[in-house]
């Protein structure tokens, strides 16, 4: 059983700066775990300790049942791939392929075989006898998986292996990890700041910012019901708009009907989501966050049937026709968050910038004074101070 | 197509004549005395010198490197050719073949060979002598000085810790120091040692491994490995440094990924490292093959019998007489013809080595 | 790489130099308080500063000291400029640079005692120089007090110019091609384009070559000692006043003669501290 069990790790270095605060985490046999957060966050300080790469400040790491910190990386019985693949220049790549294995004293026949074996999953047979220097970026990066599938180890360790290759070569290589690993049953323990990659390949994914873990959970689940700000701005693209609002509680006799106040716009929010949301009604009046995903925005040219009230006005910044969709950019008048993401673009924080996932129909000119219909259904809300979710 | 470094627009044939005086004025002397040492006496003591149309001979190189006088030095020749050609004939299979160590080493060992049995066909002046404790201190020098220059070269550019910053700032600080702030202690040291080993007895005793011709008692001064001690020790600064200024090249992924491979450090170092540092350990070799092989003070000092070629060539030249101006010259020509080859051979990895070691210095 | 890994990789270099140039560097510092020669070498006598008043005292360490200073101050500026200038020669240098590469480097990869003999071989009666003189001048030619230390400098400097030139040949190989590009396209000249492109881009070798060139200048032995021997004692440099007296038949003074290795390796540090103390706070800087 290779399940991996991570707990309270923490690495100070020696300067005093602490890479990675209090980190618990579990993988089940099999799985694919992705770890996914902005540069310098401390996923690869993370990814590096459970190698055996880095000293464990204090906190435990178990492979089943073994306690591994003080397990030299040798014996971990963990492969793991590069950023830039650190192939070796002086051999070919199925001497490359096959270093695991004479290091192992697996007898040669044995070794060509499953070399042999590697290649061909990898469609490398053609280049066994080159070497690195001689290689495209896509072709290093299978010799560096071969390297790793050709051992079974117990656990894969992946440091951003894609981020090397241009973009094409990496939509590929997603889908080929991706299968190679659901084929070969390995637990994988997958670092990346790319939000795409995570999403995509993951059975899971672990958000971590500044050395903390901020959320693990499916794909789905992260997308879904992000557990706080930053969170909910890191996972997807374009981000979430997120701005400073208040709700506000109308009673009428046929029932309360609420409304968030959004800058100098009201857009009213269905009874039944604050319904599901009792801990709601603990705001009123007072300023939350509130946020919106752009594909919850429509033109109201195009979807006429919305109600009046949860639309908003706004002037068109910037159009971009992407095809099958366009992205429209406006101001609204209230503040926007910030999110806490140090790789966010600066222009994205200007105040209440906001992105919308248009159909392409949609025929919303730069200058215009548009309709934007608010899929008020799908508002996420957060606390101001805590930055915390607010879903009970 | 370059565009413009930095020029003055000469035209080609400008830029080749400036070259030229320069090699002139670089290499005059070396013409100069590669002439004289294949004159006759009597063509030197010219006052007006012969520059072309005289007899050649070979006799100075035969006065200098051998006892007898009728000895044919087309047959000399002959042997230091053949001798050649077959080091020549290794190293270019060395230089193709996949592993290339096994024969340098090999080419190596023929040169070795040879000269051991030199003295076994021709009768060899004491001089032949001084040149074996030459390639004898050059080649224990390189070995030693870069085995333990890699690997603390290694520690170093690895070691992120405040020692390794202490260590390399005191090497530097060395390696400014002159050789006269050391050789007086040397010499000193090696005195009382030796004093220490007669007064015990231990000097007497009988080591056939560590014992040098010519030599009956263990003793440290007037011996090669003092020579060898004292160079290692003071080429130690510039080989960590160059070494180091190497490894930081090499990205520190590559012996992670041999340890995550299964591999421990040390094999990591042996099977992945040092395999693809083979051009600084070349470039590393190269500076202290010249510092051993050109090193006069502490050989003048530290052995005042066992000496390397400089100090018996600079002893030559006491006298004034035309004879010792042909044998100086045609020593002068020996010791540098070595040196010559060798670095004509691997121009390219000096190169390197100045600029890789001073980029990062 | 753990403090433990680290030390077990640099031990053996570590003694090394902990025993042969720490231990080394104390002993010279004790013996330049002791009276001892060389013919006596067992009964060393403490004599306190004596040493050192003798040698403070002794015109010959000033005509030393001073000949060494203007030896480091002609030497290393004249070598890096003509080093310079060759190698940006050699750098629009396309077919034969190999060539005129080998032959340029001679002087500085031959032994230096043999290089200076030789050299020095070309002023001797009979030799090129000298003849060629006579020819011109009527006058017989002949290495004396009066010029033996212009030969001395001319000749180092015939030493030692390979060494700035292939360092800033190998620095100028690294050069972006573009910026010289975009320097051509902006109109600069050719001393523009140096002052403003190429030697920014070598500034960190400049300051390479010329503290080299300062350490090696400094503490020069082979080439003074061959041209003047124990003749012309007033073109000595430290290091051979420093051997001289040491080592010189029967009168060999070892006290002093520490006490004048002392006094030199103190002069050099006074140069070299402040640049070491740079080098160790970028070294910090680098690591943290």
């Amino acid at each position: 059983m290779s399940t991996v069990t991570l707990k309270n790790l923490v690495k100070d270095y020696p300067n005093g700066f602490r890479a990675i605060t209090d980190l618990s985490l579990h993988l089940d046999d099999g799985e694919f775990l992705v770890l996914v957060g902005p540069s310098g966050c401390g996923k690869s300080t993370a990814l590096r300790m459970i190698a055996g790469l880095e000293d464990i400040t204090s906190g435990d790491i178990y492979v089943g049942d073994r306690r591994l910190n003080d397990v030299a990386p040798k014996d971990r019985d963990m492969a793991m791939v590069f950023q830039n693949y650190a192939l070796y220049p002086q051999m070919t790549v199925a001497e490359n392929i096959a270093f695991p294995l004479k290091l192992r004293r697996v007898p040669k026949a044995e070794r060509t075989a499953q070399v042999r074996q590697a290649a061909e999953i990898l469609e490398l047979t053609e280049q066994l006898d080159k070497k690195p220097a001689h290689l495209s970026g896509g072709q290093r990066q299978r010799v560096a998986m071969g390297r790793a599938i050709v051992r079974h180890p117990a656990l894969f360790l992946m440091d951003e292996p894609l981020s090397n290759l241009d973009a094409k070569l990496r939509v590929q290589m997603r889908a080929d990890i991706a299968g190679i690993q659901r084929e070969l049953g390995v637990t994988t323990f997958y670092v990346t700041h790319d939000q795409v990659e995570a999403m995509t390949m993951g059975d899971r994914v672990a958000v971590i910012k500044d050395g903390v873990l901020q959320q693990v959970d499916t794909p789905e689940g992260i997308y879904g019901s992000p557990d706080n700000v930053f969170v909910a701005a890191f996972i997807g693209s374009p981000s979430m708009n997120l701005y400073e609002a208040t709700l506000e509680r109308h009673e009428e006799a046929g029932g309360d009907r609420y409304s968030v106040a959004l800058g100098d716009q009201r857009l009213a929010v269905p009874p039944e989501v604050v319904a599901a949301r009792p801990a709601l009604t603990g705001h009123l009046d007072r300023p939350i966050v509130v946020g919106v995903r752009p594909e919850h925005l429509e033109d109201a040219a195009v979807v006429a049937d919305h109600p009046d009230d949860q639309r908003l006005d706004a002037t068109v910044d910037v159009r971009e026709a992407l095809g099958a969709e366009t992205l429209v950019h406006f101001n609204l008048s209230a503040p926007s968050v910030d999110s806490g993401d140090p790789d966010a673009l600066d222009e994205l924080r200007d105040s209440g910038r906001c992105t919308a996932r248009f159909s392409a129909s949609s025929t919303a000119r730069v200058g215009d004074r548009a309709r934007v219909n608010v899929d008020s259904r799908h508002l996420h809300f957060f606390d101001r101070q805590t930055h915390l979710a607010i879903r009970s | 197509m370059k565009l413009s470094r930095p020029s003055i627009r000469p035209s080609r044939i400008a830029l080749h004549a400036v070259m030229i005086l320069l090699v002139v004025w670089s290499v005059t002397p070396f013409v100069w005395t590669a002439q004289t040492s294949i004159k006759f006496t009597r063509d030197v003591a010219s006052k007006t010198p012969v520059l072309w149309g005289y007899e050649t001979t070979a006799n100075a190189y035969r006065n200098f490197w051998l006892d007898s006088d009728d000895v044919n030095m087309w047959g000399v020749l002959a042997f230091l050719l053949v001798v050649a050609a077959v080091a020549a004939a290794l190293g270019l299979i060395g230089r193709r073949a996949r592993h290339g160590w096994p024969w340098f080493l090999g080419a190596t060992a023929v040169i070795c060979v040879a000269l051991w049995r030199f003295p076994r066909f021709w009768e060899a002046n004491d001089e032949y002598d001084f040149l074996v404790n030459s390639v004898v201190v050059t080649l224990l020098t390189m070995l030693i000085s870069l085995s333990i220059g890699l690997l603390a070269g290694y520690g170093l550019a690895r070691y992120t810790g405040i020692s390794g910053a202490v260590i390399l700032i005191v090497a530097l600080g060395f390696r400014a120091l002159p050789r006269t702030a050391f050789v007086l202690p040397y010499f000193f040291g090696a005195k009382e040692i030796d004093e220490w080993l007669t007064s015990t007895g231990v000097g007497s005793w009988n080591f056939p491994l560590i014992d040098f011709p010519g030599i009956d008692t263990l003793q440290v001064l007037d011996t090669r490995l003092a020579i060898v001690l004292a160079l290692v020790a003071v080429n130690q600064p510039f080989t960590i440094w160059m070494l180091r200024s190497f490894f930081i090249e090499v990205p520190k992924e590559m012996e992670e990924a041999a340890m995550m491979d299964g591999a421990t450090r040390l094999q990591a170092f042996r099977k992945v490292i040092i395999p693809i540092m083979w051009p600084a350990i070349i470039a590393t070799g190269l500076f202290t093959m010249l510092l051993a092989y050109n090193e006069y003070l502490f050989v003048r000092v530290l052995a005042p019998t066992e000496w390397t070629l400089p100090v018996a060539i600079v002893s030559l030249t006491g006298g004034e007489s035309s004879r010792t101006i042909t044998e100086a010259a045609a020593a002068s020509v020996s010791i540098t013809l070595p040196i010559v080859i060798v670095i004509i051979l691997f121009q390219k990895h000096l190169v390197r080595g100045l600029g890789a070691g001073a980029v990062k210095g | 790489m753990n403090r433990r890994t680290f030390w077990w990789f640099t031990i053996p270099s570590v003694i090394v130099m902990l025993a042969l140039m720490v231990f080394p560097l104390i002993t010279t510092v004790w013996l330049g308080f002791q009276k001892l020669l060389l013919r006596d070498l067992n009964n060393p006598e403490w004599v306190g500063w004596d040493n050192y008043r003798d040698v403070l005292s002794d015109p010959e360490f000033w005509a030393a000291v001073q000949f060494t200073l203007v030896f480091v101050v002609v030497t290393v500026p004249a070598s890096m400029i003509f080093g310079l200038a060759v190698a940006l020669l050699l750098d629009r240098i396309g077919r034969g640079r190999a060539v005129y590469m080998a032959a340029l480097l001679l002087p500085f990869i031959v032994t230096p005692v043999v290089g200076t003999l030789i050299y020095e071989d070309l002023f001797e009666r009979g030799g090129l120089v000298s003849w060629l003189w006579e020819v011109f001048t009527d006058d017989a030619f002949a290495v004396s007090a009066s010029n033996v230390k212009v030969l001395i400098v001319v000749q180092y400097i015939w030493y030692v110019m390979p060494f700035a030139m292939i360092t800033f040949f190998a620095g100028l190989q690294t050069l972006p091609e573009e910026r010289v590009e975009a320097a051509a396209l902006d109109g600069a000249g050719f001393w523009r384009n140096l002052w403003h492109v190429t030697l920014p881009h070598l500034r960190l070798l400049v300051v390479f070559v010329g503290l080299i060139s300062v350490m090696d200048a400094y503490r020069v032995y082979d080439s003074v000692f061959v041209w003047t021997g124990n003749r012309f004692t007033e073109a000595h440099t430290l290091a051979v006043y420093n051997v001289r007296i040491a080592t010189a038949f029967d009168i060999g003074r070892l006290g002093k003669g520490n006490a004048i290795a002392v006094l030199t390796v103190i002069g050099i540090f006074v140069v070299l501290i402040p640049f070491l103390w740079r080098s160790y706070r970028d070294q910090i800087a680098e690591r943290t």
